[in-house]
């Protein structure tokens, strides 16, 4: 038998010298620190340093071909159908100071109360009325003769919507607006009327009669039976520089106190925007609580 | 008082008291002592009991090696300390002294009377008050508490914890905001919690392994027995009996407790069940030998009466008796963690506490960042799913599973799963040697006559048979000798199996020789037993103890017709040669001269040096003329010779070793497995089958041999010389725990001989006190605790007794050493693969946590969902995780030394950095790629998706910008984001598919290793056909948040899948084209 395989059997020669419960951390006889040497940690950092730069580097190429290759600037790579963003738009509303709260509550009259929503609406109106490039619009209007769709109409707020929002007199004013997709245009069923229209109820009986008729701005149809709309006109999106989308604003005249009233403003009079409370489609929802 | 009784008390005294400690103990009652035996107290020096008392409780000084000697003695005492002490107690060799004093001051010891027994009432008092003879079983753990705890490991806590974690994030979510509450946390809480209930029950399932050992002790328990009490002989249910009892056993029976032989009529008994050595045990009131196992006077419970019949009194019962302490010490051992269940405790430990510590962190920075409280819990659940491997443990079962399967088929039956990889770490085998080692069964080794040593085949098929010449005159005289002499004969029915496996009624030396004779016929004869027809037996005087030879007559017919009687005797070799006046040489009857005595005793010394058996053979013809056909023999006052003899020759027999054995301990050798072998046999047998083997290799030298060598007396060689050593019990008893171990580190051939069950359980100890991992194989009873205390018991599956199998954790079902080897090489195979089957489950825990990192620190929304993540671990990464468990080894696994325990973890720092650090990295940036790029086409470029978390997850926000001013609703953007997890999913299911390639090998290139494993490929295309299923099923984005994908997107990963397996091959080519211990070895090799 030579020495060597007699070498195997002295386990006890693997034995170590007794060690302090944090030798791990340092170990003064081996002079490592968490096992290594400070010149290995050294060539360790540098190693995974090179390996995970050029590890990036394969990740930029990779993502380069994939992404910036493939994705052009002016629209989106998928659209319509192909793309996860159905043509089913949804809708968004404002004042919506929290992004993460759906009610509008105030008291009339007491300026602390609502300032977060008028500054709300403010803000969306200087948007608007941030000044556009004329080169970007077109004519608009029923008997427009320019409709080049790469060029917008301009969205009036001051002509088709009010500039004081009724919080101070308790008749709230709730701007809604219709959410942007690309190349989406209205389909609407009654050819007399070629807007998509909009009308807010109650989402259940007494929030309806809580609610009463709100007025529309700007609006179609007769008292009562009025609704809102979106002109036909501001459509399609197709990523045109100045685009505005278009808005309605509603008007809660004859609210009642200290009842919170659920309100659902549904998209109407479109063969393509199919209501879908629970993917939130066609519609948007909000409540009003208005204080005493 | 006088003073020889002022000498003797103490003795008595204590064996007093030790009989009442171990029955208090019994019955967790306070030491009394008996006030009916006011002669006994009377006696008693109380400051002895005082000092037996102390050393009966801590009785054998310890070795400060011990971890319980860091307890300081103290009077206040833990259950745990008692149990560990009665251990310890048990552990001791049997000290009493009943066999050694006059029976009459035993029956006054033990109150009773050796003619009429014990008074009936006495009896009825002393049953009630040390309680009934049988063995009591352990306390055993209740099932529901044994399921409990295959479902309370440390990962299973971790995700209890999630689970209960996600309910109550529920339970308040749902308090707060009603309907909108979000039902997949209950769901994922669920799912938690029905994962840890599968897979605890499934541990549960493959532990539940019997716990029988007390059954198999009580099988061997009689049920009833003969007893005399108030001078009436009676039969009682055996469990009836108490000490002091007067019994009477018959051929037959079995013994029902520990016994003093009062008187006996050729008493016999098989003490296999306590020795291990089969051999029938004459027993006599005698007392003949200080320690009680070896002493004729005693015989003890459970063992076998073979022949004759016997009076005696119970010395001890149920548990106080010698088999009651095996079977106590058996079932109480505390077996520990096996090697396996040790390194995946270490794993799981690490793996829990990078989990919780990454959890904590990032539970900490998500409460930094100003999340409330609930989503940081959500955080935390999320990191906790991603970094425990869910699936790993049944994992590891499985393929060990598949692995005690493959083993079963190669006759090692695995009783305890964790037992199949134990043996591959194993370095120490102490081996039994009979039939283990050995045949078990006496075969005549050798022949001496005519001045010459002649080799008989020992061989178990007789492959190199060569007849004796049996026309020679001498060695047919030798055989006819051997013949008639012998009461051994083939059971009936016999005649389709070799000789050498059939049946015979006969003790074994008989048995060898009428095997051998069986087999050497001369041709005119056709079996042994027609030529005892032919030579009917007229008188016989049997073997006994004093004349240690046997005689016998028979009739004989002569060439001529004339019948003529023959004497034949075999006995004691010396014994017989007294009795020889001549010696039959080549034919011829020549003078027996001292030049023939030397070369008898010559060659009797070296036959024996060889550790066999020698007999001695004569024979004389008796003169026609005084012993006429019709004389009448008479065996009591011998009328015929017993002196003149005519000496015919010597047979030697041994035990011979399995064919196999040398060739599989020398395998074991070059594996680095130190074989040692612990018997409880003669010394020199022990050596001679050592040599044999090759335990003891041909070229190492003991002190004996030493000593022989240099012409000196064994005591003057220094036993650090010798490479080999053979050790006997009675050295053993004597030596000190760390004389033990030095001896064990001096010597690396070691012979243990004439060991008790204790002393094995002691040699086991020893050498796990030097960190090896230890195989013990053995199959009796006696080896149990030895069986029970190893790393690895192992049973034989033939001639093995059931205590030794239940015992035992594995079992060679064809009794062979040989397959220990299969079982070692099974055993290293299943450790490296369990290595590559984590390294490639734990590589995707990077891809799965690295989202929720980014998700809280750089706030893009999430990448991989929570159920996404026990998709991979429970579905698409199971089954090629299992698949591992049929991968052939890389190289000649059993070249190698075994494994360090301490140092080669199954689980290391270089397996870590690799699967975390690198490739885990690169899959991590495949599923990157893919999220980014779905996001991308979708309209959110990766610059818009940075810390928009916010918004994202905000379920009133129904217009959220993309970067070409398209809005989303929450629900269409919650769509996309399932759309970019399940492509993340879909990419680790690619990425890994490059894993499963480069962990298939640790060392060789997949060029060199092949695609052989046919499982693993078939789980490839399992687990692709899983993830497609997942994600296109209908409604699976209901249950598993699965989206269709487009197909383009699943093709992403490929690039990386690419690099990962370049990438490793390019680092497994430089480990190996480098010099041994290269950096990427040192750094890399797993």
């Amino acid at each position: 038998m030579s020495a060597s395989t007699r070498g195997k059997y002295e386990v006890d020669g693997d034995k170590e010298a007794p060690k302090g419960r944090f030798s791990f951390m340092y170990d003064s006889n081996a002079g490592t620190c968490f096992g290594r040497t400070p010149r290995s940690w050294l060539l360790i950092t540098i190693f995974y340093t090179i390996y995970y730069a050029c590890l990036a580097g394969f990740f930029a190429g990779m993502l380069s071909v994939f992404l910036f290759g493939v994705i052009q600037d002016e629209r989106p790579h998928l659209t319509g159908d192909q793309s996860l963003l159905r043509l089913n738009p949804g809708m968004g509303f404002r004042p919506q100071p929290q992004p993460e709260s759906s009610v509008i509550k105030f008291t009339a009259g007491k300026n602390a109360t609502y300032q977060k929503y008028v500054s709300n609406l403010e803000a969306l109106y200087k948007e608007y009325k941030k000044a556009v490039e004329p080169i970007n619009l077109r004519e608009c209007g029923d008997n427009a003769t320019d409709v080049d769709p790469t060029k917008v109409c301009a969205f009036d707020w001051d002509k088709q919507m009010p500039t004081v929002f009724g919080y101070a007199g308790g008749r709230p004013c709730v701007v809604l607006k219709l959410n942007r997709i690309f190349g989406w245009l209205p389909d609407p069923i009654d050819p007399a009327v070629p807007h998509p229209t909009v009308r807010c109820v109650g989402e259940n009986p007494a929030d309806n009669e809580n609610l009463g008729q709100p007025d529309y701005q700007p609006s179609l149809g007769a008292n009562g039976t009025s609704s809102g709309y979106f002109s036909q006109e501001y459509f399609p999106y197709l990523k045109q520089v100045d685009y505005r989308s278009p808005l309605v604003a509603v008007v809660f005249k004859n609210l009642p106190r200290n009842t919170l009233v659920m309100v659902e403003c549904r998209l109407e009079n479109l063969n393509n925007a199919v209501y879908d409370k629970a993917d939130r489609q066609a519609m948007v929802r909000f409540d009003m609580f208005m204080q005493e | 008082m006088p003073d020889h009784q002022g000498f003797r008390a103490p003795l008595a005294a204590r064996s007093v008291i030790l009989r009442e400690y171990r029955y208090a103990r019994q019955r967790r009652q306070p030491v009394r002592v008996n006030d009916s035996r006011p002669s006994l107290t009377s006696i008693i020096d109380f400051r002895n009991i005082r000092s037996w008392w102390m050393r009966l409780l801590w009785p054998a000084p310890r070795p400060p090696a011990d971890s319980s000697a860091d307890v300081p003695y103290n009077i206040n005492n833990t259950d745990v300390m008692r149990k560990d002490r009665e251990l310890n107690d048990l552990k001791k060799e049997i000290e009493i002294d009943d066999h050694k004093v006059p029976v009459a001051e035993l029956m006054q010891r033990l109150g009773t009377d050796a003619e009429s027994g014990l008074e009936e009432s006495e009896a009825e008092r002393r049953l009630e008050l040390y309680g009934s003879n049988e063995l009591t079983p352990p306390p055993t753990t209740p099932q529901w508490l044994r399921l409990l705890r295959c479902m309370t490991n440390m990962f299973a806590n971790l995700l209890w914890i999630a689970s209960i974690l996600c309910i109550v994030a529920y339970g308040i979510d749902r308090a707060q905001n009603g309907q909108y509450a979000q039902i997949e946390q209950l769901i994922l809480g669920i799912v938690l919690a029905v994962v840890n209930l599968l897979t605890g029950c499934f541990s549960f399932y493959q532990e539940s392994k019997s716990e029988a050992i007390m059954d198999s002790f009580k099988k061997m328990v009689p049920q009833h027995a003969r007893v005399i009490r108030s001078g009436v002989e009676q039969d009682v249910s055996a469990t009836d009996l108490v000490v002091g009892d007067v019994i009477r056993v018959q051929a037959g029976d079995r013994m029902p407790a520990d016994v003093r032989v009062l008187s006996c009529k050729s008493f016999k008994v098989d003490n296999s069940c306590l020795t291990g050595e089969s051999e029938p045990q004459p027993r006599s009131p005698e007392f003949t030998h200080e320690n009680p196992l070896e002493t004729k006077n005693l015989a003890f419970f459970s063992t076998n009466v073979l022949e004759g019949e016997a009076i005696g009194v119970v010395t001890f019962t149920g548990d106080n008796t010698v088999m009651g302490r095996i079977a106590n010490l058996t079932s109480g051992l505390d077996t520990g963690k096996t090697p396996i269940a040790r390194e995946i405790d270490y794993f799981v430990r690490i793996i829990t506490a990078v989990a919780v510590i990454t959890g904590l962190v990032f539970f900490g920075i998500s409460f930094a960042f100003g999340y409330k409280w609930i989503q940081s819990v959500l955080f935390l659940i999320g990191i906790i799913v991603a970094n425990v491997p869910e699936g790993l443990l049944v994992t590891v079962t499985l393929c060990l599973t598949l692995t005690a399967k493959q083993m079963a088929v190669k006759n090692c039956l695995v009783k305890n799963l964790e037992a199949v990889e134990t043996l591959g770490s194993t370095s120490v085998i102490c081996s039994d040697k009979t039939g283990t080692l050995t045949q078990n069964r006496m075969t005549v080794a050798h022949l001496w006559y005519s001045g010459k040593v002649y080799n008989v085949d020992t061989t178990e098929n007789q492959s190199g048979s060569q007849k004796f010449d049996v026309s020679d005159v001498t060695c047919s005289a030798l055989f006819r000798v051997a013949m008639l002499c012998s009461r051994a004969k083939f059971e009936a029915n016999q005649e389709s199996h070799p000789v050498l496996r059939r049946k015979v009624n006969g003790d074994a030396s008989e048995t060898a020789l009428l095997k051998c004779s069986e087999l050497n016929l001369p041709s005119e004869v056709k079996s042994v037993a027609a030529a005892r027809l032919k030579c009917p037996k007229l008188a016989e005087i049997p073997f006994n103890s004093q004349n240690k030879f046997q005689v016998s007559v028979h009739r004989t017919v002569q060439m001529d017709g004339e019948a003529r009687h023959l004497c034949v005797m075999k006995g004691a070799p010396e014994r017989i040669l007294d009795r020889c006046s001549s010696i039959l040489v080549d034919g011829a009857e020549v003078a027996l001269d001292a030049k023939w005595k030397k070369k008898f005793q010559d060659a009797y010394e070296n036959l024996g040096s060889l550790g066999e058996r020698v007999l001695g053979f004569c024979d004389f013809r008796l003169p026609a003329k005084d012993y006429p056909d019709n004389y009448k023999y008479n065996t009591e006052t011998v009328n015929f010779p017993l002196t003149g003899y005519r000496f015919v020759g010597l047979m030697s027999m041994i035990d011979p070793p399995r064919a196999a054995v040398p060739y599989a301990v020398e395998k074991c050798r070059s594996a680095g497995i130190r074989v040692v072998m612990v018997t409880g046999d003669h010394p020199i047998t022990a050596a001679a089958i050592a040599r044999g083997v090759g335990i003891i290799s041909p070229n190492s030298r003991t002190p004996e041999s030493l000593a022989k060598e240099r012409g000196v007396p064994v005591e003057s060689v220094n036993p650090a010389e010798a490479e080999a050593r053979v050790v006997n019990g009675g050295q053993l008893k004597d030596m000190s725990a760390d004389e033990l171990v030095e001896i064990i580190r001096q010597h690396r051939e070691i012979v243990f001989a004439r060991t008790s069950p204790q002393q094995k359980l002691i040699i086991v100890e020893a050498f796990q006190k030097l960190g090896n991992i230890v195989a013990v194989t053995g199959d009796g009873v006696n080896d149990s605790p030895a069986l029970k205390k190893a790393d690895i018991g192992v049973a034989m599956g033939i001639t093995g007794s059931d205590v030794s199998k239940q015992a035992a954790d594995m079992i060679l079902l064809d009794d062979n050493f040989a397959s220990i080897v299969v079982g070692v090489e099974e055993g290293r195979l299943i450790f490296d693969n369990l290595k590559k089957s984590i390294a490639y489950t734990l590589t995707s825990k990077v891809p799965e946590m690295v989202p929720f990192i980014f998700f809280i620190v750089l706030g893009l929304p999430l990448a991989l969902g929570t159920v996404h993540i026990l998709c991979i671990d429970l579905g698409t990464d199971m089954f090629p995780a299992i698949s591992f468990a049929y991968e052939s080894a890389e190289n000649d696994i059993m070249s190698r030394a075994p494994r360090n325990p301490s140092r080669d973890r199954l689980v290391n720092g270089r397996l870590i950095g690799m699967a975390y650090g690198q490739i885990g990295m690169l899959q991590a940036a495949a599923g990157w790629l893919v999220y980014f790029c779905i996001m991308a086409h979708n309209g959110f470029l990766p610059r818009r998706l940075f810390f928009l978390r916010e918004p994202w997850d905000n379920r009133t926000e129904d217009s959220l910008e993309d970067s070409f001013g398209q809005e989303w609703t929450y629900n269409e953007r919650k769509k996309l984001e399932m759309s970019c997890q399940t492509g993340f999913f879909i990419a680790i299911v690619i990425v890994q598919w490059a894993d499963l390639v480069i962990c298939k090998t640790r060392r060789l290139s997949v060029f060199q290793q092949g695609m052989r494993n046919h499982p693993m490929t078939g789980s490839l295309f399992f687990e692709t056909i899983l993830a497609m299923l997942l994600s296109y099923v209908p409604y699976s984005y209901m249950v598993l948040k699965m989206m269709p994908l487009k197909f383009v997107w699943c093709f992403l990963p490929l690039g990386h899948s690419s690099l990962i397996f370049i990438f490793d091959e390019i680092r497994k080519l430089l480990l190996r084209r480098l010099s041994p211990g290269n950096v990427v070895e040192r750094e890399t090799y797993y």
